[in-house]
């Protein structure tokens, strides 16, 4: 049985690359105005990279384990 | 961080409101000194005692799950974990409604001058809140949370309506030889007609100051004389099945009558909330208190006159002829009693905090 969550790791590893992703894009192409206050933080890298660790480790922790 | 800390922040909202933003007991003394409206005898008889224990105890969403425990221990500790959840719930959603007093440049207003001026509501901090400090990515990741949320707690009311629908008012007084593939469409169905009758209701929320307005007024309706009722069946075998029924009754209907009086005539409010000071809130914790006091009234009256229910049918029923089974012999840290103490103390604790 696959468990719960191995699939909630896979949510919190995809949405962490995709925001730690969006965060890199800014870092590297920074807007004008910046659309959100304390840009200076770069709250979407620093989340995005939480969220991709933490989903990695419950990927990895509850992955479906292979019968020999 | 952008409001520069606690103390900052609670300088910024003494600036733009009131310092009593930020307490929770120093300014109930009276009805005047704080933004509720309300009295301390308010808080502590009508929302601790009556509507939330009468939430943590009747509300069927909670005690579903504790009834579906697999033991003893699971049941008693599953609404100590839900305990120590909530306690973190002011910080998810009353310190960004703080944040946004301080910082947001708009000022909130209630749903109803919202409406006709086209501003922001208070049920719009969170929203507002999010596209101030998410951007691309992390901002569809809240909004997805928020929903997801809401989600969550529509589908556990929904279950719950289908179960107490199909289970308890279905199957033993309307159709007791079904069969279980009938059973199982009965409740298919109502959940159906739950989830359109809750589309209904979200246009009956937009009558009310705020989400937390109406939701307090409807506990006040259904929550509060149920937990007399609740308490009395549970704790005392005196009770009978008439003096529950016309309990409940009477306090649901001393309950509604208050609130169709305020609706009809505002200045009412003085007599239910005991002060012409008393605002919204105010209302319903008191509505709760007398809706309760009501229904114990009257559940006892009418016990006392009908006949009594012989202790042998009540087994099982009533706690003091029931055996209370034991948790067994378990480590300190697995006892239900050691967390429920902790969470104690933590309450205790926040309660001096933000005093």
């Amino acid at each position: 049985m696959i468990s719960i969550w191995f699939f909630i790791g896979i949510s919190l590893a995809v949405n962490g690359a995709l925001i730690l992703a969006a965060g890199i894009f800014q870092l590297i192409n920074p807007p004008e105005q910046p659309s959100v206050v304390l840009y200076h933080l770069h709250a979407n890298v620093w989340w995005g990279a939480a969220l991709l660790v933490f989903g990695l480790i419950y990927c990895v922790r509850f992955a479906p384990k292979r019968k020999s | 961080m952008e409001a520069g800390g606690w103390t900052n922040l609670k300088l910024q909202i003494a600036e733009r409101a009131s310092t009593q933003y930020v307490h929770l007991w120093s300014g109930l003394g009276s009805f005047t000194n704080n933004p509720m409206g309300i009295h301390w005898t308010g808080i502590v008889f009508g929302l601790a005692m009556v509507i939330s224990t009468g939430y943590w105890t009747t509300d069927f969403l909670v005690v579903q799950r504790v009834l579906a425990a697999k033991d003893l221990r699971s049941a008693e500790i599953a609404p100590i974990i839900g305990a120590a959840f909530k306690m973190a719930v002011p910080f998810i959603v009353i310190l960004p409604g703080l944040i946004g007093l301080a910082v947001l440049p708009v000022k909130l207003v209630p749903e109803s001058v919202a409406r006709i001026t086209g501003g922001h509501s208070y049920n719009d901090v969170l929203p507002l809140m999010l596209a101030r400090y998410c951007g691309p990515g992390l901002l569809g990741l809240g909004v997805t949370a928020l929903i997801a949320g809401f989600m969550s707690g529509m589908a556990g009311n929904v279950s719950a309506f289908t179960t107490v629908w199909t289970y308890d008012i279905y199957r033993p007084f309307i159709n007791r030889k079904g069969t279980d593939h009938h059973y199982v469409n009965m409740g298919r169905w109502t959940t159906v007609i739950g989830v359109l009758i809750s589309v209904g209701t979200a246009y009956l929320v937009m009558q009310f100051a705020s989400i937390m307005d109406y939701v307090q007024a409807l506990f006040s309706f259904f929550i509060a004389p149920l937990f007399g009722t609740v308490v009395l069946g549970m704790l005392w075998k005196r009770a009978t099945g008439w003096g529950g029924f016309w309990g409940l009754l009477s306090g649901t209907l001393c309950s509604v009558s208050m609130f169709l009086w305020v609706k009809h005539d505002p200045s009412a409010l003085r007599y239910v909330a005991l002060s012409p000071h008393a605002k919204g809130l105010a209302q319903d914790m008191y509505q709760a208190l007398w809706s309760f006091i009501t229904c114990v009234v009257v559940t006892v009256v009418v016990s006392l006159v009908t006949k009594p229910i012989p202790e042998s049918q009540l087994t099982g029923l009533v706690y003091g002829l029931t055996k209370i089974p034991s948790v067994g012999k378990l480590p300190l840290y697995q006892r239900p009693i050691f967390w429920a103490g902790v969470v104690m103390v933590v309450f205790i604790a926040l309660n001096i905090i933000f005093w």
